[in-house]
C-alpha cells in the first residue's frame, strides 16, 4: 500500500466513526434492550459496515466519506480516539469494561483541558490575533515534541491514560497519515476544541451541582431535629 | 495503570519521539527560511537600443470574464503564463488557461490545465471553482503551479494546491492539496510570484483572509522528487490591514515584502525582513497610493526597484511604473502602461528573464491578458511628472 492510499484510506477513519457513532444515537437506542436484527454479532456490526459502504459509495465521482474531508481534511487523533472510544463503550454497552468508562474522570479531565487548551493557544494567534503564529511551531517541531514528551511522561507518571492518546497522535505523526505535515493538527482540530470546550463546561457544571448537594445534604445534617 | 505498564509506555514514549526527532531533522527536512539563501539578481550587460512591445496573451476573447494573470520564464528558453477565466469572477465554469511562448512566435492558443471538475477528481472531494494561481519553475527545470480551490463560501473559505510538470506544462501530475492553516484549512489565497528560487527553498507569497487579513510566505521545497512536496509557512505581519505581498530580495540577504492595502488608507505598505529572512518588521506606509488592488516590484540589479501599481486611491483605471533608488523608501513614477477613464487594469504580475527584459502581465478590462516586455534602456528613458496622477 502506497503512503498516498494510506493517507486516503485514514482520511475516511474519522467520517466511518464519527458517521456511526451519530447514527448509533438513531438506531441504537438502547443497546442491552431490542435492535433490529437481532442476532448478538449482526447487532453490533451491521452499523459500522452499513455507515463504511455508505461512506464509500460514490456520489458525482467522490466517496460521501471524502465530501466529510472536503470541510476538513485533518481530524486530530486525540478527537479521533474520543469518537471511537464513545463508539466502542455504545457498542459494547461497557459490558467489556467491567461496567467501567475507558476513560475515568480524571483523564476525562485532561482529555478536555488539552483540547481547550491547545484550541486557545492555537486559533486565535493563527487566525491573525497577533504577530506571532504558534502554527510555524508545528513545520520543524523540535520544541513542541520536547513539550509534548514532558507532558506525557508526566501524565504517565501519574497513571493517566490520556499519555496514551498523545503517543497515538505521535505515531500518526511519525507516520504522516493525515495530509498535513504539521503536528498541530495531529494534537488539535476545531471540532476537538469544541467538544472539549462543551464537555468541560458539562462536567464543571456537574461537579458544581455535586457540590452543591453535598453542600445541601451537609447543611441538612446540620438542622437539628424538632 | 500499573507501574510496570508506565515504565513499558515511557519506554514506547521514548522510541516514538526518537523516531519524531529523526523525521524532522534528519529524514525529512521542511524547507524554511533558515535554508533561505537570496540570489540577487545578476546583472546584464546589454547593448540592445530602447525596446517595448506590448501583445495580448489571448487575442481571441477566450471566456467573458480573464484575470489574476501569471507569468514565469520556462527553463528552457521562452515563457509560459497562467490565468484564470469564467463567465465571472468565482464562477463554476471558472478554468485555469495556460500558454507558451518560445522565441519570436506568438503566444500559443490558451488551454485549461485545471477547472472544478479535474481538481474535483484530482483531489477527490468537493471542489466548487478555482480561482488565482502562481506559476513558477524551480532549480531542476520544473514548473509548479499553485492555485486557489474553494469548497465553502467565497474566497475567505479558499485554500491552495499545488500541480508540477516536468516536460514545461505539456503534462501535469495530480494536483496536491496544501495544508496551511488549522483552522479547518480556510482562507489561504495565492497572487504574486515566489522569490528567489533556491535548491533548498522557493517562497511564495501568500496571504489569509478568513478572520483577519494578513500575508504570509509559504516555503516549498524545490529538491527532491514531484511526489513529494515539502512546504512549511512563515507570517510575514499580523493584524487586518494587508494582502497580496510582492516580495523583493536585494543585497545582504534582505527581503521586503510590498503589501496591497485593505483599510480607508489607501496607501501601499512595505515590510523590511531580518537577515535570514526569520523575522519581519512591522509594516510601514508608503507615499503610493493603492486603491485596494495588487501589485508587483522586481529588484534591478543596479541596486533599484522597479515596481508595477494601480497608482490611485479608489480605481484601477490606470497602471503605472515607479522606480526606487534607496531601497522602497521613496519613489519616483516614469512611466504610464494604461491609462483609460472607468476600466480597468489589474492584478499586474511582474519579472526580469535571464537577457535583462521586464516582462509584465495583467488584466486587460478583464477582457484580455495584456503582456508587456521592455528593456531597461527604454526604462532609462521614461519620466511621468508627478502631475500626471
Amino acid at each position: 500500500m502506497s503512503h498516498e492510499n494510506l493517507v486516503y484510506a485514514f482520511s475516511l477513519v474519522f467520517p466511518w466513526l464519527g458517521c456511526t457513532w451519530l447514527l448509533s444515537l438513531v438506531f441504537w437506542v438502547r443497546p442491552e434492550g431490542f435492535c433490529f436484527p437481532p442476532s448478538f454479532l449482526i447487532r453490533r456490526l451491521w452499523l459500522p459496515l452499513a455507515t463504511l459502504a455508505l461512506l464509500l459509495l460514490p456520489y458525482r465521482g467522490i466517496a460521501l466519506g471524502r465530501w466529510i474531508v472536503g470541510c476538513n481534511a485533518n481530524f486530530s487523533l486525540p478527537l479521533t480516539v474520543w469518537v471511537g472510544m464513545c463508539l466502542l463503550e455504545r457498542w459494547t454497552g461497557r459490558r467489556m469494561l467491567q461496567g467501567r468508562r475507558m476513560l475515568q474522570k480524571g483523564e476525562r479531565v485532561v482529555c478536555c483541558g488539552f483540547g481547550v487548551l491547545t484550541g486557545l493557544l492555537l486559533y486565535p494567534m493563527t487566525l491573525g490575533l497577533t504577530a506571532l503564529d504558534p502554527y510555524a511551531l508545528g513545520w520543524q517541531p523540535t520544541g513542541m515534541l520536547v513539550a509534548m514528551l514532558v507532558v506525557t511522561c508526566t501524565l504517565l507518571a501519574t497513571g493517566n491514560r490520556f499519555a496514551l492518546w498523545i503517543m497515538l497522535a505521535i505515531l500518526a505523526y511519525n507516520l504522516r497519515l493525515l495530509e498535513s505535515p504539521n503536528l498541530w493538527d495531529y494534537l488539535v482540530d476545531p471540532f476537538y476544541f469544541i467538544a472539549s470546550l462543551v464537555t468541560g463546561i458539562q462536567l464543571g457544571l456537574k461537579r458544581l451541582r455535586g457540590r452543591g448537594i453535598a453542600e445541601a445534604s451537609a447543611n441538612f445534617r446540620e438542622i437539628p431535629f424538632r | 495503570m500499573s507501574w510496570p505498564a508506565r515504565f513499558f509506555c515511557m519506554g514506547v514514549a521514548l522510541v516514538l519521539w526518537g523516531w519524531a526527532f529523526w523525521q524532522g531533522n534528519c529524514a525529512h527536512p521542511l524547507p524554511g527560511p533558515k535554508a533561505f539563501r537570496a540570489t540577487p539578481p545578476v546583472a546584464v550587460q546589454s547593448n540592445e537600443p530602447a525596446f517595448f512591445q506590448r501583445a495580448f496573451i489571448d487575442p481571441q476573447e477566450t471566456a467573458a470574464f480573464v484575470h489574476a494573470s501569471t507569468i514565469c520564464e520556462l527553463p528552457g528558453g521562452g515563457f509560459c503564463a497562467a490565468w484564470y477565466g469564467g463567465t465571472r469572477e468565482g464562477a463554476g465554469d471558472v478554468a485555469i488557461s495556460f500558454s507558451k511562448k518560445i522565441g519570436e512566435e506568438p503566444w500559443t492558443t490558451p488551454r485549461s490545465i485545471v477547472n472544478r471538475e479535474t481538481a474535483r477528481a484530482e483531489l477527490s472531494r468537493y471542489v466548487r471553482k478555482v480561482g488565482n494561481s502562481v506559476i513558477f519553475a524551480d532549480s531542476h527545470k520544473r514548473l509548479w503551479l499553485v492555485y486557489v480551490s474553494i469548497a465553502l463560501g467565497g474566497w475567505s473559505g479558499s485554500s491552495l494546491n499545488v500541480k508540477i510538470s516536468e516536460d514545461e506544462g505539456a503534462t501535469w501530475t495530480a494536483s496536491r492539496h496544501l495544508t496551511l492553516s488549522p483552522f479547518l484549512n480556510q482562507s489561504e489565497l495565492v497572487r504574486c510570484k515566489p522569490f528567489s528560487i533556491t535548491e533548498e527553498a522557493i517562497g511564495v507569497p501568500i496571504y489569509q483572509e478568513f478572520v483577519r487579513r494578513f500575508p504570509e510566505i509559504v516555503w516549498f521545497s524545490g529538491s527532491g522528487d514531484a511526489a513529494r512536496v515539502c512546504w512549511s509557512k512563515q507570517r510575514i505581519a499580523g493584524g487586518n490591514s494587508y494582502i497580496q505581498p510582492t516580495v523583493v530580495c536585494s543585497e545582504g540577504n534582505q527581503l521586503q515584502a510590498f503589501l496591497r492595502d485593505c483599510t480607508m488608507t489607501h496607501t501601499l505598505a512595505v515590510s523590511d525582513s531580518s537577515g535570514d529572512a526569520n523575522s519581519w518588521q512591522k509594516p510601514r506606509r508608503l507615499a503610493l497610493p493603492n486603491p485596494g488592488s495588487g501589485l508587483d516590484a522586481v529588484s534591478l540589479a543596479d541596486g533599484r526597484l522597479l515596481m508595477v501599481f494601480n497608482d490611485s486611491s479608489k480605481r484601477r483605471e490606470n497602471l503605472r511604473l515607479a522606480v526606487s533608488r534607496d531601497k522602497g523608501q521613496t519613489w519616483q513614477r516614469v512611466a504610464t502602461l494604461e491609462a483609460e477613464a472607468g476600466e480597468d487594469f489589474s492584478y499586474p504580475c511582474m519579472i526580469q528573464d535571464r537577457a535583462g527584459r521586464i516582462h509584465i502581465v495583467y488584466s486587460w478590462k478583464h477582457k484580455h491578458i495584456q503582456h508587456v516586455v521592455f528593456n531597461l534602456a527604454w526604462l532609462d528613458r521614461q519620466t511621468v511628472p508627478d502631475s500626471k496622477r
